[in-house]
């Protein structure tokens, strides 16, 4: 599996000269040098059994005592083939269900992320990674921006999207790579122009947000519009709590003010920053199917009279979940209409709407910064390795000592007794 | 002649075997505060939540709940409550140092957590347990607004303003002030409107140390 994971980014090494604009399948983003495993690969190794290192955490599990994260680390550093991914995935979970799950170490984190995409387990990773409350897996900025590639590489934009989506939980935008990898997923996801449900439009909308704020050009412009609008409709349509529970958003009403005044601020400003054009397309249908569906919701209120009991009672529900302020929201859509239509002729007149598709921008983003952002990354992680491998022996050496300081006492202990026994 | 008391070892014995067996049998803290969502009633005391809070709890989230999904459970992270949200309009927010969380929840739903309180914009200087960490109220601060809270200066308090005492009090303190020193008092005795101390537990329980301290056990 590795060796045809290299091919493929032997191969892909030669595609990435020619800077092909159409967007195939094979479309990939970062380099070989970045997602290369011969520097994973060639620290020192700690070869142990694996079934020994199981049958030693469950003694110590059945025991009640707690199992050190340097067991946990050695289980999935020594994962050899498909069906030990899945055991390795069984003590994650115990792990976290242990009194040391504070403990986890970034370096089991990203071997674990490692080895589940050797061995083909992806969809496996993703899974631990949507529930990281049960496994504990909080993948560093390096790890998420693998995994966004893996799947970038093979076209799977809607599972890139769930990982952009986690990132986003952890508010993990701080390296301009992983922005430019998870705008461009969005925009290619956005693209292909899904049938969202509403939380999945809210998942989206708040990855554009939280990722364009941290983006201070075009693109993250573009990007804060459109997560603002997306969150907008969805708490037009369910209610301010639907759009900030669970996740990293701010608790103010009025999420289409803001995207608004996101256009204000570009309109304003009076550098070179514009707005991609189709955000504000996609900001306009937005605001129409809004108010179409407002429209009628009032005047086909008197229809629904002889719905079944069920829907009935999921509407009062929605209604008294509805309180005064989301009812004073609705109301002012019309104005939101009114402004957007404004504010598009100032941008249109001042020359600040970016004719270029979000997605055709984000891709020209990723040809230029990508590659300087990239070496700085690695030199990062290089350092990161180095200080995980010493934390590693370190952790090794401690545990050397306490185990010849107990059979250090446990002989004494003998001794006494037998000393004790011939008297 | 009264008789000598008894020594009832074995009594002694159970006793301390009953506490030991009562410490170890103490309810986790993810039993304790377990909640039906449907009844909202809690199943380890079989009570009932407050009516007031029932919107609440279906609509907000406990902090560990919060905490689970987030990295090192969110140590560093600021977190503020929606009853501060509403109550006050200045930022209260705590800061959170260390966690410890019960694992044998389900979910990691519940634990103790410690860290710096800022109440209406003013910082506290120790680390202290957070309270009321299983109220179905907390919201987590996003990164970017994070620095939109801490920026906020709260005003400065208005300065201490003095009261003369009460005539007769005023003329005992005095009358106690000639007795003790011999001389009359200088200045006029002033009350400040603004008490320094806080009346809490530990504020009674140092000065019942104090009294023991001076006056000594009765006999």
């Amino acid at each position: 599996m590795a060796a045809s994971i290299w091919k493929r980014c032997v191969t892909a090494a030669v595609k990435v000269k020619r800077l092909s604009p159409s967007l195939t399948a094979r479309r990939w983003m970062l380099s070989a040098a970045y997602t290369d495993t011969n520097a994973w690969e060639s620290r020192e190794k700690d070869p142990h059994n694996l079934a020994v290192l199981a049958t030693t955490m469950d003694r110590t599990y059945n025991r009640n005592l707690p199992v050190s994260s340097l067991t946990v680390s050695r289980f999935v550093d020594n994962i050899s083939s498909r069906e030990e991914v899945d055991q390795a995935e069984y003590y994650l979970y115990k792990f976290r269900h242990s009194p040391n799950c504070w403990y986890l170490r970034d370096w089991t984190i990203h071997s674990w992320v490692r080895q589940c995409l050797k061995y083909g387990a992806r969809e496996k990773a993703l899974h631990t990674l949507k529930n990281k409350v049960q496994y504990g897996i909080f993948p560093d900025d390096f790890t998420f921006n693998l995994l966004i590639d893996s799947y970038i590489k093979d076209g799977d934009f809607k599972s890139a999207c769930s990982v952009v989506e986690e990132v986003m939980l952890q508010e993990a935008f701080d390296l301009p790579s992983t922005r430019i990898l998870s705008l461009h997923a969005l925009a290619s996801y956005r693209a292909t122009r899904p049938q969202l449900t509403v939380p999945e439009e809210r998942a989206l909308g708040a990855s554009l947000l939280v990722c364009g704020l941290r983006q201070d050009d075009t693109v993250g412009l573009g990007a804060q519009l459109l997560g603002n609008a997306l969150l907008g409709k969805v708490e037009m349509l369910e209610g301010i709590h639907a759009v900030f529970k669970g996740m990293p958003l701010f608790w103010g009403r009025g999420y289409l003010d803001r995207a608004l005044a996101v256009m204000e601020g570009v309109a304003s400003a009076s550098g070179d920053v514009k707005l991609p054009k189709d955000a504000l397309d996609d900001m306009n249908d937005v605001l129409q199917e809004l108010s179409s569906s407002s429209d009628s919701d009032s005047s086909g209120a008197e229809s629904t009279g002889e719905e079944g009991e069920e829907e009935e009672e999921e509407k009062k529900k929605k209604e008294d979940s509805f309180d005064e302020d989301n009812l004073a929201e609705q109301a002012k859509l019309p104005q939101y209409v009114s402004r957007f239509k404004e504010l598009r002729s100032q941008l249109e007149s001042g020359g600040k709407v970016d004719p270029a598709s979000f997605q055709a921008s984000v891709a020209a983003l990723a040809r230029q910064d990508l590659a300087a952002a990239e070496q700085p990354d690695l030199d990062q992680y290089l350092i990161r390795v180095q200080a995980w491998q010493a934390e590693n022996r370190q952790l090794i050496q401690r545990e050397k000592e306490t185990r010849e300081k107990a059979e250090q006492e446990k002989e004494e202990r003998k001794e006494r007794l037998a000393a004790a026994q011939q008297e | 002649m009264v008789k000598k008391k008894r020594l009832r070892l074995i009594a002694e014995m159970a006793r301390k075997i009953r506490a030991y067996r009562e410490l170890k049998s103490r309810p986790r803290d993810s039993q304790k505060y377990a909640l039906d969502y449907e009844s909202m009633k809690r199943p380890f005391t079989g009570k009932m939540l407050p009516v007031l809070a029932w919107q609440d709890v279906r609509r907000e989230n406990r902090l560990f709940s919060l905490l689970a999904g987030m990295r090192l459970f969110g140590v560093g992270r600021l977190f503020t409550r929606k009853s501060w949200l509403e109550d006050h309009a200045e930022p209260c927010y705590w800061q959170i140092t260390k966690v410890k969380v019960d694992y044998t929840a389900e979910n990691m739903d519940h634990g103790k957590a410690w860290g710096i309180l800022t109440l209406k914009g003013k910082t506290e200087a120790e680390v202290k347990e957070l309270d009321k960490v299983m109220y179905h109220d907390w919201r987590l601060v996003p990164k970017h607004m994070e620095q939109q809270m801490k920026d906020f200066q709260p005003l400065p308090e208005p300065p201490v303003r003095y009261v003369p005492f009460p005539p007769l009090l005023r003329a005992m303190m005095l009358a106690q002030h000639k007795k003790a020193t011999g001389s009359i008092m200088a200045e006029e005795p002033n009350l400040p409107l603004k008490r320094d101390v806080l009346l809490n537990k530990d504020y009674f329980r140092k000065q019942e140390q104090e009294m023991q301290r001076t006056q000594g056990t009765p006999v």
